[in-house]
């Protein structure tokens, strides 16, 4: 009988999964090396837990590859990315969006990352995603702004208009 | 028993409450219709925004969301043989066939009324079920407090994903993360890495948001589905009459829903496994077995409603023990928490009004469906499926960057939210289920301070923890979830030598 064939991302991931495992219950351990035992023992012992668990998945993977064989459709096509460019384009676009978002506002930095995200993703269809995306943001405005009150990064034009107000108040109140 | 359920009534139908559950049950079907969204991303996204409202007002919505989604997910199912949601993959078995057939609307109608039935049927055991159940719960002590949370977690990790090794480890995860931050009892400070925003621990939420919103909004994105689908693939023939087969019917739904209230309160099993048992069952006791996964409609209510009866019983070891029936379960018990209230038999003692309120709303959605489901849902819901992926990924990155950022006004909490959506995405890539540690995160404080309560009680002595019947009998059922794996390999080893000797 012959041994099913093994998806080496599969195996890798498992691999990668296990040291990555083992690395955090190190970096955890070496944080509670001040803390006092009292303290320490139930995380202690959930890491030495998680340690044993984590070589498990790895031994596991490189003695017994059973999880990674390729006995099912799923397992076959794996690879860890579904599109790795996508994946990066979004997470720099995410990143760059959450950074921004105290600058330039909410509203703004969510129409540009939403704009932004669509048409780096291929989509070129303006006229959908400027429909999409209004409805979508006057929706958030509605419930968000509208309803529940709930305060949200102001925008840049509304930050600047703010700022003459405040050191005029500044300036009659030194104390303020 | 009934004097509480009838105190709670009258607030239940106060108008905010019925729209609540209005708004609930039809933004439910939304998410539930599209694929890669579930009811449990849609409660943790909605979680944020419920702060301002009444806790039955907040919980009503998630009700409804509960109860829509996983009928909402039927209509993909039936519609492109996707299913939308995990439960309804058992619905495309007979969904799929009935709609190459011309039978679509019907098959909606089936699987709207058969969701609802199994719905009602499902709250109506939570609301018989939980009550005495909670009595028992007051004979609990610490110790016995630190096992059902290790019952509750151990049982969620082993039976929920494939490979209980990772759900254990997953659980571990979600542990530790419940003990970032400053610890109670000492004062000292564990796993916050002089990070100050830290030192309260991690938020719930953010959490939440970040490994049930974000992996699935990334995959749309990864993905980049530039076409939604087009209005010729949701045009429908005239559907059969249900008054028709409603004779067989009767039967399969109180066959499934019984099913389904018993799975839903395993803690651990999910509705997946209630539906697969119940399309079983249904097969195995029809005169024509071989007509199932051909487009029998008897299929598609079966799984319909073993899928939705699970729903309220889910509900019922989480508001009596706090130990979630399911990963939709646990984030709605993170819901209570949210509004400060803390499941258990306190719950029921301090706030009847909104517990036993909630098992009100939990049949008025199954209600609901009757109005809101079968040709309604075809006809207005089913058309979100024409909606590009493309589109709506960065819509639910927006919409989960708002809840995080509301909730303290901090960008703070958005980048950990950030950090958690990937950590949700390296865990599902690698087969990590989520709920273990969503669990982990909500029973890791109650269980270490059950833990040291019982210990300092005995000054020390580990023994105590066994010495109660309670507490051997939730030890041995502990031994028993984490023996299922090898029972089960075992049973399929016996079948399989059984199945090689007759052949």
């Amino acid at each position: 009988m012959s041994q099913p064939a093994i998806n080496r991302k599969l195996f890798w991931s498992d691999v990668t999964v296990a040291g990555g495992i083992l690395a955090v219950c190190g970096l955890g351990w070496y944080s509670l090396l001040p803390v006092p035992l009292a303290a320490k023992a139930f995380p202690g012992t959930l890491l030495a837990i998680f340690a044993v668990l984590g070589a498990v998945i790895g031994l596991r993977a490189v003695f017994f590859p059973r999880a990674a064989k390729l006995d099912d459709e799923e397992n076959a096509n794996w690879s860890f990315f579904r599109h790795m460019p996508r994946f990066v384009i979004i997470m720099v676009l995410m990143g760059a969006y959450i950074s921004v978002l105290d600058i330039l506002g909410f509203f703004t930095a969510s129409a540009i990352f939403l704009v932004a995200g669509t048409m780096a993703l291929g989509y070129r269809q303006y006229a959908k995603i400027a429909i999409a995306y209004v409805c979508f943001l006057v929706f958030v405005y509605a419930i968000f702004v509208g309803l529940f009150d709930r305060p949200l990064p102001k925008e840049f034009w509304m930050q600047q208009a703010a700022n003459p107000l405040q050191v005029a108040v500044t300036t009659q109140n030194p104390r303020s | 028993m009934f004097q509480p359920l009838l105190d709670a009534l009258p607030i239940v139908l106060q108008w905010q409450n019925l729209l609540a559950i209005s708004f609930g049950t039809i933004a439910g079907m939304v998410i539930g219709s599209l694929p890669g969204l579930s009811a449990t991303m849609g409660i943790a996204i909605l979680i944020p925004l419920t702060f301002t409202m009444q806790p039955l007002v907040a919980l009503g919505m998630m009700a409804g969301i509960y109860n829509g989604a996983m009928y909402g997910g039927a209509i993909p199912a039936i519609l492109l043989k996707i299913p939308g949601t995990p439960p309804s993959i058992v619905t495309t078995f007979d969904g799929g066939p009935m709609a190459e057939q011309g039978r679509a609307a019907f098959a909606l109608k089936i699987a709207c009324w058969s969701s609802a039935v199994g719905g009602m049927i499902s709250a109506v055991a939570l609301m018989a079920f939980a009550p005495p159940l909670v009595r028992i719960t007051l004979l609990f002590g610490p110790a016995e407090y630190f096992w059902v949370a290790v019952f509750g977690l151990s049982s969620v990790a082993v039976l929920l994903g494939k490979d209980p090794v990772k759900g254990i480890a997953a659980a571990c995860l979600g542990l530790l993360f419940s003990m970032v931050g400053i610890d109670t009892v000492s004062g000292h400070e564990r796993f916050t890495f002089e990070i100050k925003h830290l030192l309260d621990g991690l938020d719930l939420i953010v959490v939440l948001t970040g490994l049930y919103a974000l992996p699935p909004a990334i995959r749309m994105a990864e993905e980049a589905a530039q076409k939604g689908l087009d209005k010729a693939d949701l045009k429908l023939k005239q559907g059969d009459s249900i008054f028709n087969y409603l004779k067989g019917f009767i039967p399969v739904w109180i066959r499934s829903s019984l099913i389904g209230v018993f799975v839903g309160i395993l803690p651990g099993t999910g509705g997946s496994m209630a539906a697969f048992i119940a399309y079983n069952e249904t097969q195995r006791v029809d005169k024509d077995p071989d007509s199932y996964g051909k487009g029998n409609p008897k299929g598609v209510a079966a799984a319909e409603c073993g899928n939705n009866a699970d729903n309220a019983a889910a509900m019922i070891p989480a508001l009596t023990l706090g130990v979630p029936g399911s990963g939709v379960a646990a984030v709605i018990m993170a819901g209570l928490l949210v509004h400060g209230l803390q499941p258990g038999p306190q719950l029921f003692r301090e706030n009847p009004d909104i517990v036993y309120g909630f098992m009100i709303q939990m049949f008025l959605t199954s209600v609901l469906l009757f109005f809101f489901g079968g040709e309604i849902a075809f006809r207005v819901f089913a058309q979100v499926l024409r909606v590009p992926r493309v589109l709506l990924a960065p819509m639910i990155f927006v919409m989960a960057v708002v809840g995080v950022y509301t909730l303290e006004n901090s960008v703070v909490s958005v980048w950990i939210m950030l950090v958690f959506g990937l950590i949700g995405y390296v865990l599902t890539r690698c087969g990590f289920p989520l709920a273990p540690v969503i669990l982990g995160l909500i029973l890791g404080g109650i269980a270490e301070q059950q833990l040291r309560i019982t210990l300092l009680i005995s000054q020390g002595d580990w023994t105590v923890l066994f010495h109660n019947t309670i507490s051997q009998i939730l030890v041995a059922l502990i031994c028993l979830v984490f023996s299922w794996p090898l029972i089960q390999r075992w049973r399929k080893k016996r079948r399989d030598r059984a199945a090689a000797e007759a052949a």
